[in-house]
């Protein structure tokens, strides 16, 4: 048996979920296995990125599982097969490193119901690990829409707010924009059956036929897009991120801004750019608008908030924008600078939610006007923020501004559309916006006068301290030499578009 | 003697149903309060009866009784459904019996006999027939459900039982005008004198007529509004019954009429498209704002026979091998919801209420909750995930033009979630004191376990179920074929390019 096999990776967390709902008692026991197992899963799939070829832009890793035995859905030309290229590899590391992370921060944030807690968080990572392994465009759909079980739960029971509404609208919009998505893989599978007679789900496969008539690309497209937008999110259905956001504890916060937002990234790249690079040339002028606005009118609601969740929710919305100017560049370098973006996005915004928590957790609000004057107080925890925050300002030496650069380089250079150039000069205002809130919120929450009532509050604790810490050396190191990443999923990207 | 031999050769299940509720109406007077016995002696014949249905040569298609009954692939196949939502029920009905009545044998019994018309009707091959056998399986059916004698259990039975007929007359009338046109009860004749267009506009209209009749047993408009009241007060292992079993029969005898009889009647699959997207529509906008849970089962069950009937009005193999898998995988996702709500039934006022604070008192039954609902709604990686898709790919592969419809049933699995997510919500509310009892016998954990263990584990593993539904299916098609190739139709089998 090889030992490096995707299933592995993929079942472990699945296992784990199962056992801890079953077998383990005890708080501190519970969180000690939830930590071990996913640092486990972590270091494992660190050992994929040795494994890769680097000089092979295709698919390399593949396993079908279950098929053999006829047992999955063989008749409808489904199997459950799983592949790995260098932007699949990425995202699931970053999946498994997000999630390790949110465990020991679940420590002081997690109340009750530890077990059931752990349990859905393991379900979780398998859901999400499945949407970055899959191959087949049925496991993904599948994947994608299991992913909504643990993270309704994950809301709705230990939020805090109303728990139950956003929980509920998050799924609610999630469905709505997978129906679209569903639509429109049936569509590009009735056509691939019709026209070459062979039933099948492979994304390998369907992606590299290009017999699809243009109406149908058009029209999956959309189906697609629709799907990808809800996640990422795209502007007009971005409503549920904020609250979502604001309701879920603090390590949720940190895997929905750190993960799941990037399923809606990733399968922009993997299903509707790999499947329809002409439409999406013939939508890029679109889709670099809709950019534009994600950037520019969530970086406005963002300077308007009150709400520190909430700023960072939308500031977060602000720089997923960057990431579909990288994409409509249509060329490697934007589109290796929306994986870029990507990870920062990941890396950064689950730091700050951190650091939201680590503020809230002592002083139980989250009204701006409320808070001043911490950095007498939580010395560290401003340094790390400070980090945090001019990385998703884009500081060069950071890795935001490794991605915002890639991404705005990449377009400014492109020949997607014409006159792209105008649209990226106005992208850039965003930035300047992005730069005046982070800075003031850094400035009116760590600087100035403190309330007499923080007088009291603990510093900052070993474990808050430790993911902070690890996500700022991630900043730093790959800002400063973003090559060990870009070595990774460059490739596939470069020969995708050289081909 | 020809007829007692073929009752020996192909009519052995429904004999045996029949002889042993003939054995409970005795044992009533011999033992009357000996419900063990009754249990046993009930589940032995319908375990027989479906043993006896799996030895059936089903390899060819044999009438008896004069033409009047067909044994086919397909048929046998329906029975077995039949009869293993019947032990189901029985199973189910053991705990209520234990609790509200002195004797068991009069319940078996209506059961037995609603279980006979079931398994006749799918057989049937003429009207009269299908007629007697419908009624044997409602009129069981109304005295199961005001079983209770209860005031709103009598209530809702005569609604029931008003509707029923009233349906029933209007069944009549159309089978009236087909009889009119040929001169014959029989299927066969009724579709060579429509068969070339001939009296099409009366064949159509006697057909609306009669679906419509059928449309009451699966709780469809023109006749679904007796559902909510009769499911909220009958006793629940009847309401499972209802709602399972007896829809199971109606689509059986639907899928035959359309495939056999009515196939070259295109309109008709048009009308059975319409009626299934407003039973969904109904069905899902009205479960939206309903807090008891057996009625919101009953608006639910609406909207799942909505999307059975949308995929039959295809009329193509593929689509009819998707409804029959979502018939069999219907059969146990709505017995886990019903059993789940067996466990805390408060009859017939249970409502979504009362299941607050259950998922931290009682994990595993609120586990149990989350897989059924979420299998009812479509969620993966429960069966009616697959089920569903596998009806979606089927109207998707029956061609571009239907997209619009494709996207209205898209719509109603949304509006379907929020429903099943809010029962599943309230389970999740902080409740201190949630003390029900919860009550588990070994008959109930049965039908508990399978039910819900199959809801959970069918859908990874549900090739060999599929490849099952297609080769019933297929074995039904040479009447589906006959429509296919009447030209003039835009519902087309795909037909990949080679």
């Amino acid at each position: 048996m090889n030992l490096l096999s995707l299933m592995t990776l993929l079942i472990i967390p699945l296992i784990a979920s199962v056992a801890i709902a079953l077998f383990i008692e005890g708080e501190v026991a519970i969180r000690r296995i939830a930590k071990a197992i996913s640092g486990l899963i972590f270091v494992y799939s660190l050992f994929f990125i040795l494994f890769l070829d680097p000089a092979n832009g295709t698919y390399q890793v593949t396993q079908e599982i279950l098929n053999a035995g006829k047992l999955w859905l063989h008749p409808l030309g489904i199997s459950f097969s799983l592949a790995l290229d260098g932007v699949s590899l990425v995202m699931v590391v970053l999946t498994t490193f997000i999630t390790f992370l949110a465990v020991i921060a679940s420590k002081n944030n997690i109340t009750h119901k530890h077990k059931f807690y752990y349990s859905l968080i393991f379900l979780l990572e398998f859901a999400v690990l499945g949407v970055f392994l899959a191959r087949d465009l049925f496991l993904f759909f599948m994947f994608w829409e299991l992913e909504l079980i643990p993270m309704y739960f994950l809301i709705s029971v230990w939020g805090t707010g109303r728990p139950k509404y956003s929980a509920m609208k998050f799924v609610l919009y999630t469905f709505f924009g997978s129906l679209f998505m569903l639509a429109a893989i049936l569509a590009v599978y009735y056509v691939h059956f019709m026209q070459t007679g062979s039933l099948s789900m492979d994304m390998g496969l369907l992606g590299l036929y290009n017999g699809y008539p243009a109406l149908l690309q058009f029209f999956a497209f959309i189906g697609f897009f629709i799907g990808f937008a809800v996640k990422f999110p795209i502007v007009p259905l971005h409503n549920w991120l904020p609250d979502a956001h604001v309701d879920a504890p603090t390590p949720i916060s940190m895997l929905l801004a750190g993960i799941l937002l990037k399923m809606g990234a990733y399968g922009l790249i993997r299903i509707n750019m790999y499947f329809f690079p002409s439409v999406f040339n013939f939508f890029a002028p679109l889709i670099f608008t809709l950019g534009i606005i994600n950037i520019i009118y969530a970086a406005m609601i963002a300077y308007a908030q009150t709400d520190l969740k909430k700023l960072i929710a939308y500031s977060s919305i602000s720089h997923m924008g960057i990431i579909l100017v990288g994409l409509c560049a249509m060329n490697s370098i934007g589109v290796s600078g929306a994986v870029m973006q990507m990870i920062a996005h990941g890396l950064i915004s689950a730091g700050l939610f951190m650091a939201v928590g680590v503020i809230y957790l002592r002083t139980h609000t989250r009204d701006i006007e409320k808070l001043g004057g911490l950095a007498q107080k939580l010395p560290f925890l401003y340094y790390l923020s400070m980090i945090l925050a001019l990385a998703s300002v884009g500081l060069p030496g950071l890795i935001g501004f490794i991605g915002e650069a890639l991404c705005f380089y990449g377009a400014a250079v492109s020949d997607a559309f014409p006159k792209i150039q105008i649209f990226v000069a106005i992208a850039l205002i965003g930035i300047i916006l992005g730069a005046i809130y982070i800075t003031s919120i850094i400035k009116r929450v760590f600087c100035g006068v403190m309330l007499d009532d923080y007088n009291e509050i603990e510093p900052i604790r070993t474990h808050e301290l430790v993911v902070l810490l690890s996500l700022v050396i991630l900043i730093v190191v790959f800002g400063l030499f973003p090559s060990f990443l870009t070595d990774i999923f460059s490739l596939p990207i470069d020969s995708f578009f050289n081909a | 003697m020809e007829f007692l031999a073929d009752i020996k050769n192909l009519m052995l299940p429904e004999a045996t149903i029949l002889i042993g509720s003939l054995l409970l109406c005795i044992l009533a007077f011999v033992t009357p309060q000996a419900k063990k016995i009754d249990f046993g002696i009930t589940l032995l014949i319908l375990i027989s009866a479906l043993i006896l249905c799996a030895q059936i040569d089903t390899e060819t298609v044999i009438m008896t009784f004069g033409g009047s009954f067909l044994i086919s692939k397909f048929t046998i196949f329906f029975k077995e459904l039949v009869l293993l939502g019947t032990i189901l029920t029985v199973f189910l009905s053991d705990k209520y019996l234990a609790k509200n009545s002195k004797s068991a044998c009069e319940f078996y019994m209506f059961l037995l006999i609603a279980t006979l018309g079931a398994m006749i009707l799918v057989s049937s091959r003429d009207f009269i027939t299908m007629f007697v056998s419908l009624e044997t399986l409602s009129i069981s059916g109304y005295i199961l459900s005001g079983f209770l004698k209860k005031k709103g259990s009598q209530e809702s039975m005569l609604k029931y039982l008003i509707l029923g007929a009233v349906a029933s007359a209007v069944m009549l009338y159309g089978i009236s005008l087909l009889y009119g046109i040929s001169g014959s009860m029989r299927f066969e004749t009724i579709y060579l004198a429509t068969k070339n267009h001939q009296f099409f506009n009366v064949a159509a209209l006697a057909g609306v007529f009669v679906l419509s009749g059928l449309c009451f047993k699966l709780a469809t408009i023109p006749f679904y509004n007796w559902a909510p009241d009769v499911y909220q007060n009958s006793p629940l292992s009847v309401s499972a019954f209802l709602s399972t079993v007896s829809k199971i029969a109606g689509f059986g005898i639907i899928i035959r009429l359309i495939s056999e009889l009515f196939s070259g009647i295109w309109i008709l699959y048009l009308i059975i498209g319409i009626i299934a997207l407003i039973s969904m529509s109904i069905g899902n906008f009205l479960g939206l704002c309903e807090n008891n849970i057996k009625r919101l089962l009953a608006y639910s069950s609406i909207a799942h026979a909505g999307y059975i009937l949308s995929v039959l009005s295809l009329g193509s193999t593929l689509s009819l091998s998707a409804a029959i898998f979502y018939i069999i995988t219907y059969l146990f996702m709505n017995f886990a919801a019903w059993s789940c709500i067996e466990l805390l039934d408060k009859s017939p006022e249970t409502s979504i209420e009362d299941f607050k604070g259950l998922a931290f008192k009682k994990p595993f039954l609120a586990f149990a909750i989350v897989i059924s609902f979420a299998s009812l709604a479509g969620l993966p990686i429960f069966v009616g995930f697959f089920s569903k898709f596998y009806l979606f790919q089927a109207i998707a592969f029956a061609g571009f033009l239907l997209y619009p419809f494709l996207f209205f049933i898209l719509l109603n699995s949304l509006i379907a979630l929020y429903y099943y997510l809010k029962v599943i919500k309230v389970m999740f509310d902080e409740d201190e004191e949630f003390e029900k009892e919860v009550f588990f016998g070994k008959k109930f954990a049965v039908v508990f376990l399978f039910s819900v263990l199959l809801t959970l584990f069918a859908g990874i593993f549900s090739a060999p179920i599929i490849n099952y539904s297609q080769q019933i299916a297929q074995s039904q098609i040479p009447a589906v074929i006959e429509y296919d190739s009447i030209e003039g139709t835009f519902f087309d089998n795909p037909k990949p390019a080679k």
